[in-house]
């Protein structure tokens, strides 16, 4: 028996894998990760995009009804080896996500968190660009916060 | 002959008066949502901060709101960076994450009260007390992990937008409200 996950991490594992999939693609070489963890783990290397879902807002569909319309915030880390690629790498994301992605239900099998199967279930759209700049922490940084990027997103899913 | 002139519905004074009666009622709104966006804002770091156990809340406290109103401007914002970079200046890097320090590096302080971090309260490895850096007594603490981004502003600004949206929009459909990340 599957254990299917529910929408919010459907959600960012969809966009993970269609920037995965978009970056394996057109950016050979690069890491994506969906954890700061795994960013700067020692053994990965740069670039690196991590996608991450920080927060989710709902608020009912209708006056009176019952159901919910959820709004995911999610947010991209652009880790980049120049400031060139970092303005490249953010341009080119934002392009793909401008028109949309399809969104997937992810499941594994029961007991096994190895193996992970997909889905097609609609797409996911941005419905707002909150943040779209570079993170700027110091002069004297480490190697993967020298040219850094953030991209955060609003994003609705529609069945 | 006599010619008499009747003002028929509202005299342009009197309209002029209701606009700006209007105005002020719109003006009081935006800064009771600023004021509540503050709180937001405040409420999330509160809730969501690593080291809870000794913390004095400087970074929640210097977060206020502001505004400007100007003949045909009223803006309200929240967080003055000026202000921020003097009373909390590790604001930035708390909100997008990193390494406030490179890893290995070797600092001086305590953690909680007087000591080195209390086993009890370890979570993954990661003590949860506030460390104070440079105040006796001195243990020395060894940098091993990034600051993980806590998006407090991003966070901030997906639930006005949520707030904005649902409350404001039957009758704002002439004003523009953004929201935005001002750096």
């Amino acid at each position: 028996m599957p254990s299917y996950f529910r929408q919010a991490r459907n959600v960012e594992l969809s966009l993970l894998y269609y920037l995965q999939t978009n970056l394996n693609t057109d950016w050979a070489g690069t890491t994506t990760a969906k954890t700061f963890k795994q960013v700067y783990a020692k053994d990965v290397n740069l670039p690196i995009v991590c996608v991450r879902l920080a927060d989710t807002n709902s608020f009912r569909k209708e006056i009176g009804s019952t159901t919910l319309e959820d709004r995911y915030l999610l947010v991209i880390d652009i880790f980049s080896t120049s400031d060139g690629q970092r303005l490249d790498m953010a341009d080119y994301i934002k392009t793909k996500l401008a028109d949309g992605w399809v969104s997937y239900t992810h499941s594994h099998p029961s007991g096994d968190n190895t193996s992970l199967s997909r889905t097609s279930n609609g797409r996911d759209m941005v419905t707002e660009w909150i943040n779209d700049g570079r993170v700027d922490i110091g002069q004297d940084v480490d190697e993967k916060d020298k040219f850094r990027h953030t991209i955060s997103i609003r994003v609705r899913h529609s069945s | 002959m006599e010619v008499q002139v009747t003002q028929i519905g509202t005299p342009p004074l009197v309209f002029h008066k209701n606009i700006l009666l209007k105005f002020i009622t719109m003006k009081n709104g935006l800064k009771n949502l600023g004021q509540a966006t503050r709180d937001r804002m405040r409420q999330t770091i509160e809730t969501e901060k690593h080291r809870k156990a000794g913390s004095k809340g400087t970074l929640e406290k210097a977060i206020n709101y502001y505004v400007d109103d100007l003949p045909n401007n009223y803006t309200v914002g929240i967080g003055l960076v000026s202000e921020l970079n003097v009373k909390a200046p590790y604001w930035y890097i708390v909100n997008y994450g990193g390494w406030a320090l490179p890893p290995g590096t070797e600092i001086w302080g305590h953690f909680g009260e007087y000591g080195v971090p209390d086993p009890a309260k370890a979570g993954t490895g990661v003590g949860r007390e506030s460390f104070t850096i440079g105040t006796f007594p001195l243990y020395k603490m060894t940098v091993r992990h990034p600051i993980w981004a806590m998006n407090y502003i991003e966070k901030t600004a997906n639930w006005l937008a949520t707030v904005v949206k649902i409350h404001f929009y039957g009758w704002t459909k002439q004003t523009k409200i953004s929201t935005f990340v001002r750096k």
